[in-house]
Order: C-alpha cells, then structure tokens, then sequence
C-alpha cells in the first residue's frame, strides 16, 4: 500500500513537472482573463477532493493481496486470443509453478478419500477431456454412483458458476463437494487435512507454494484451484480455423453455418455455454426426480432447468446431458430434433423442436468434432505426476493405452 | 476590474492543475491514514457470551422445555458475529470491528473475545449475526470462516449463519433429533440480521488504560423457538436450506441475545 501512494506520487510528481514545462509554451492568445468567483473554485475543490477520494478507495481497499513466498516462480496467465477476460483472475491467489504442482499432485492424490481410490482424477479423467469415460454416472465410494453425469473440465476460470445446478458461486470452494459427498469422496475436510500434513513431502511442497508447511483447507483450495484455472482449451480445429492457422472442411464449415444458426443462442462461442440455466427436455424420464436449479432457488418456474453445457471436447465428454442418457452425439441431436414436440415447459427458443436434415446433422456432428483440443487431453502438465514419473522408467507400457491405466469399471 | 490589469500568463485549465494534482495527492495520503483507523485501545474490552435456557446456565444432557411444551437437549448451537459496533448514544463515540467470530456453545473458548475500540464510554453494542455476501461469494476464506468448522454449504456455496441440532419428544424421554441451519444471502432469501443491544446503566463500559471492561451478554436459548414466530420443533424439526424457514428462524435468533 505504502509502495502504491510512492509511486503515485512520484509518477504524479512527474506529470505535473511535464505539464507546467508544457504549458508554458502554450499561445497566450488563447488566455481567457475572466477569473470564477473566489466561493465557487472553494467549492469546486471541495467536489474534486471528495469525488477523488471516492475514486481512490477502491484500488487501496484491495490492496491486502496474498503475494508469493521468496524462491516460488510466478506463472505468467495468459488469455488465449479471442476470449474475453477470465472471471477468475487469480488476483487473491497469485499463480506460481508450485502452486499449481502441489494442486496437480492433490487432484490425483487418492488420500482426498475415505477409502484412497477416489481422487478427483477417478471421475475427471484426462483423456475424456477430465469427464468420466463411457459412464453416464461414475462411481464414488462403497460402490455408490453420483448423483449426475460427471461434465468435462476446461477453461473454468470464465465459469461464473459450477455444476449442473449452477449451485457452486466460486471455483475455489468447488472442490468441498465432491470431497464431502457421501456417494463421492466420502471424507471430512478435518482428516483430509491430517493425513495430508502426516506427509512431510505436502508439507514441503506447501511450505514452496504458499509460505508456511502446514496445509490448511484454504492453501489445498487455492492449489487445487491454481491447477484447474490452468486447464485452457483453446486450440482445437475450431481455434486453429479462428484465428487462420488452418481452413475448416466443407462439411465442417457447413455444421458451423447451422451451428451458428440453432444452436448458439444457448451455446455461443468461444465457450460454447451462456452459462444460463435452461429446461430442454432432456430430464424428463421415469427414473430421474431432479429438481435442477430449483434445488438452489427454490423458484418452481426453475425446476428442470439445468447449466447448458460447454460442447468444447464434447466429442469425448459422452454419454451426455446432466444424467448422462445420451450415449451419443446422434441421439442428443435426435431429442432436439424429435423428441422435443409441443412440450409446454421447455425453453422458448427451443419450441416445436430444431429441424435439421440428415446430411444437416452429419455435418454439425462434424463441427462438434472440431471442437475436440488434442493438445488438452495429452497436454504433460496436466498428467497425474507419478504417472509421468512412471512413464519415463516405462514408455512403452505408458503410453499404450493410457485409458486403461488405473481405472475401475 | 482590478484582476483583469493582471492577465494570468498560462490558460486557466493548466494553471490550476498544480493544484488539483496537490489536491489528488493529499487525497491519496489521506486515503492511507484512514483506511485503517487505529482503534487498538491498550485494554480492549471484552466480549461474552452466557448460554441459559429458561433462565438457567445450559449444559448440553440436561433436559430442557420448550414454550411448546416440548422437551428438548441441546447437542450443537453455534452462530457467527461480525461488524460488532459500541457506540454511545450520547457522544459519538464508535468503535467499529469487522472481524467474524464463531461463537460454539460446545467450545468454551469461543465464548469471550476482544473487540476494538477507541477510549470512551459506550452504552450500546450492536452486531451482525451472519456472514454477508462478499464473504459467501469470494472462495475459500481462512480463520473463523473456514470451511473446517462445518459451517458451510457444500452443494449450494453459502455459510451457514447458525446452527441448533439437538433431540426431542413430544412427552417424557428424548430421542427424535432436530436440526435447524440457518442462512442465505442473496435476494429474498437474505438471513443477515442485526442485533442492537443497550446496556442498562449499571453495564455501561468505559474503555480506558489499566482496565478491560466487559459486555456480557445473555443467550436465551428458549426464545430460538418463539422469539418472534412460533415455531415448535413438531412443525420445524428441520430447517436446512436457505429460504422462507431460514429466513423466519434468523428472526428469532435475533432475540435469543440481551444484557442484564
Ligand atoms: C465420484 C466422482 C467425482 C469425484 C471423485 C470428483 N468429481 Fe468433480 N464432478 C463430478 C460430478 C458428478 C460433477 C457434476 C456435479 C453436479 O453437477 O451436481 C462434478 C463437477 C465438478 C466440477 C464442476 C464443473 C462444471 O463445469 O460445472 C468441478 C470443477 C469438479 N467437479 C472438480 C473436482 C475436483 C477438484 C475433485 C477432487 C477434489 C472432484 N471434482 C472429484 C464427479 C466427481
Ligand atoms: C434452449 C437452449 C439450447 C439450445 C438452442 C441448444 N442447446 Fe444443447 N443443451 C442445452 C442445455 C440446457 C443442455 C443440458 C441439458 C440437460 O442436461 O438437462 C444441453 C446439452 C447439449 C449437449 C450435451 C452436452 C454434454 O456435455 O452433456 C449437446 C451435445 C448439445 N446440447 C448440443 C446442441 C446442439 C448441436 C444444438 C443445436 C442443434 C443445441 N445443443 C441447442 C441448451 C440448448
């Protein structure tokens, strides 16, 4: 705060010099000599200094930001071109490598749960863009299953809200669900925290990311936040076409058209989501009691209603929608084509259905596809750690088949 | 007539700038000495929680009755307090301390701590019972809002304002258990409330060197359940969602507290 006012007072210091140099040499022809009364520059000055004073407050309020402790090396955070700036910006948790490898290690770490065998990378696996492969729910612990369709991870720093229900306002805390739900992690945020500090290899790693050994809930939030703020999607075909790296296909270029035509009034570039609540029908089958968002508003007329989905690698994120009954792109593709109808509840832009033919459709599946970011779902950082240790005494076995790899059925 | 012989030599907008900049500096400076008023006083008074129910010290196996009839035990009752003000009604002196405290019925310590404030006498404690919504909506927070005391909403992002678990029955024994977790902070849902306490002549503070007064205030744990409303534990065993319920058992929470 001190270093603030220094320096603009210095810098202040140095306008006033430039300008009373400048001003000098101004023509005095236009001088005007007709002087305000003496009360009204007093009152004048007295506006100035208060509306000043108010402008002030804000930058000096903010100004107790946590910064980084000595030997920790800053990430510099960049905004892929063409996205808006994040929502989350990091300005309370500077990000640093060590911030982000302790938040690394603790998203694969399987002591995050009752049992050891449900880390958060259990559900949010890499190569299905961080959703669970082939599972419409996944498994938590004692052979319980989630309650919704585990969503893919990325670019969730533009997020203003998680889950489904939209029920989670900060990443930060995010993580405190799954940690402690019942049918997922099933642990207390206490035991999570003393087994954690049992190990002098967290302490060490905490102690390099935020200062002090000890880990505290608000030091794992913040790491594990560093780690998953990081996870940018921005360079599928359709990022490569955007900013003229490469030509999209016909067929590709075709499903943009209807893209861009149905469907981006809901899920509009670059993130695919308007991160609106919408009811489209898809919740409606005879095993599924969901409320959606009325579980968090308690507004009736938002019952059903659930976050429209980002479609980036939504070519790996199936089976689809919040309870996972689609396996498929065709058979999502089929319910707004179909099996919407004259449904009085469902959203109004998606009334009587969206039309598309069968080559319409072939060619937004395409489209869909060029959303998929091969450098996401192989990006090295974001591998589980031992895994990468692992792969360098064994490559071969490493890298065949990596989907195979310590997962359960 | 006399100014205009003087012609100034610069255009006005350029001459006055010196001293708007002047003006801005001080702001600045100023900005910096007020941000943190200095309310540390050497002895700063102490604040105190005293749990009864109808009237006697409360212990948590004893049984209890309710103005319902109803018989009840204690397990849980924890709520938190912030923006805790002294005040005078005469002078104007205020002391104004914005940290949070978890007060915990089951965790002794909890149940006195320190405020700031300046030199004065003080006649009036006010204090807001609840977590305001910077706070429910800015991550993970440290201290009295840690998430690690159990008094945050995990699957809908909120604090709980305050808790009141415990067991009862209509007639003879205990065994059913109720539960009542209280907040919410968005609008129409806002459990926030605020607590304005006067301290009766013989209780008035003075806040000065070589001396640390105390405020002690009662909790009346019976009023939780007509403070206000009527709300019996047949017709609310369980209140765990912010909303209507939430909203109208923060209402009576609001008068569990007086000083004597
Ligand atoms: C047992 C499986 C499981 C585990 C373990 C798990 N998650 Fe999830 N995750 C889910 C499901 C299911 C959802 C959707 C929840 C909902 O909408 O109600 C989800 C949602 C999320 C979201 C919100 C995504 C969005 O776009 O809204 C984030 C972020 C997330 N998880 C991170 C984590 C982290 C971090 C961990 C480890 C601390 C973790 N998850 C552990 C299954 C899991
Ligand atoms: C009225 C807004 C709206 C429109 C228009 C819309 N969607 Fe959706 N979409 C949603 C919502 C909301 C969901 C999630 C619904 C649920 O799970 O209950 C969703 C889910 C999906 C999913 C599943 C994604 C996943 O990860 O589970 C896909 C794929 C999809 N939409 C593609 C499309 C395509 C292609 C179009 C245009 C033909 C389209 N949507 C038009 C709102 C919309």
């Amino acid at each position: 705060m001190k270093d603030f006012s220094r320096t603009t007072q210095l810098y202040l210091k140095g306008i006033l010099d430039v300008l009373s140099k400048e001003s000098l040499s101004i023509p005095r022809g236009l001088t005007t000599n007709s002087r305000p009364p003496r009360y009204l520059m007093v009152v004048g000055g007295l506006v100035l200094f208060g509306a000043l004073f108010a402008m002030t407050a804000e930058p000096l309020r903010s100004a107790h930001r946590s910064t980084l402790p000595a030997g920790a090396s800053l990430l510099q955070w960049e905004t892929p071109p063409g996205f808006p700036p994040p929502v989350y910006t990091f300005a309370s948790n500077p990000l640093s490598k060590e911030g982000f490898e302790l938040g690394r290690r603790l998203f694969y770490e399987g002591r995050l749960s009752k049992d050891g065998k449900f880390p958060c990378s259990s559900c949010h696996q890499q190569f299905a863009a961080f959703a669970t492969y082939a599972h419409e729910l996944s498994h938590g612990f004692n052979d319980q299953f989630t309650t919704r369709n585990t969503p893919g991870l990325a670019n969730l720093v533009w997020a203003p809200s998680f889950h489904w229900d939209g029920g989670i306002n900060h990443l930060e805390v995010q993580p405190l669900a799954p940690l402690t739900a019942p049918n997922e992690m099933a642990e207390s945020l206490e035991n999570v925290l003393f087994k954690l500090n049992q190990d002098p290899e967290y302490r060490r790693m905490n102690a390099a990311a935020f200062g002090t050994p000890e880990i505290t809930s608000q030091s794992m939030l913040k790491a594990l936040t560093q780690f998953m703020g990081m996870m940018v999607s921005a360079n599928s075909r359709y990022d490569q076409m955007k900013r003229g790296d490469i030509d999209f296909t016909p067929e590709e270029q075709h499903g943009y058209e209807i893209f861009r035509d149905r469907c981006a009034t809901c899920h509009p570039e670059p993130f695919f989501t308007d991160h609106s609540s919408r009811y489209t029908g898809m919740g409606v089958t005879s095993r599924d009691s969901d409320l959606g968002r009325q579980r968090i508003t308690n507004d009736r007329s938002d019952a059903y209603k659930f976050k429209v989905p980002s479609l980036r690698n939504v070519e790996l994120t199936g089976p689809y929608a919040h309870n996972g009954r689609f396996q498929t792109l065709s058979s999502v593709l089929d319910h707004y084509r179909f099996r919407i109808g004259n449904d009085p509840l469902v959203d109004p832009v998606l009334t009587g259905g969206i039309p598309l033919d069968e080559a319409q459709k072939r060619d937004l599946i395409t489209f869909l596809r060029a959303l998929t970011d091969r450098d996401f779902v192989s990006n090295e950082n974001f591998r589980d750690p031992a895994h990468s240790i692992k792969c360098r005494a064994d490559p071969i076995r490493c890298n065949s088949e990596p989907h195979k790899m310590g997962l359960h059925r | 007539m006399y100014r205009r012989l003087y012609t100034p030599p610069l255009p006005r907008p350029f001459k006055y700038i010196k001293h708007m900049l002047l003006i801005l500096c001080c702001v600045i400076t100023l900005r910096e000495s007020t941000a943190q008023p200095s309310l540390e006083a050497l002895n700063p008074p102490l604040v105190s929680f005293n749990f009864v129910a109808n009237g006697t010290s409360l212990t948590s196996d004893a049984d209890y009755i309710n103005p319902f009839g109803e018989r009840y035990q204690v397990r849980t009752l924890m709520f938190y307090v912030s923006r805790i003000r002294l005040s005078h009604s005469v002078d104007t002196n205020t002391g104004y301390d914005e940290e949070y405290h978890l007060i915990d019925f089951s965790h002794a310590a909890s149940h006195t701590f320190s405020v700031k404030a300046p030199k004065g006498t003080y006649d009036t404690i006010q204090f807001m019972l609840g977590v305001d919504s910077f706070h429910n909506t800015n991550g993970a927070q440290a201290g009295a809002l840690d998430p690690l005391h159990g008094m945050f909403w995990t699957w809908n992002s909120g604090y709980i304002f305050a808790k009141f678990e415990g067991l009862w029955a209509r007639s003879s024994g205990v065994d059913i258990p109720f539960a009542h977790h209280l907040g919410g902070f968005r609008p129409g849902e806002d459990a926030q409330r605020l607590v304005l306490l006067t301290l009766p002549p013989h209780r008035i503070i003075e806040v000065k060197e070589q001396h640390n007064p105390r405020i002690e205030i009662t909790v009346e744990v019976s009023r939780w359940f007509n403070g206000k409303h009527a709300l019996s534990l047949a017709e609310y065993p369980s209140v765990m969602t912010p909303g209507a319920k939430s909203m109208l058992v923060a209402d009576n929470v609001s008068t569990i507290f007086s000083v004597q």
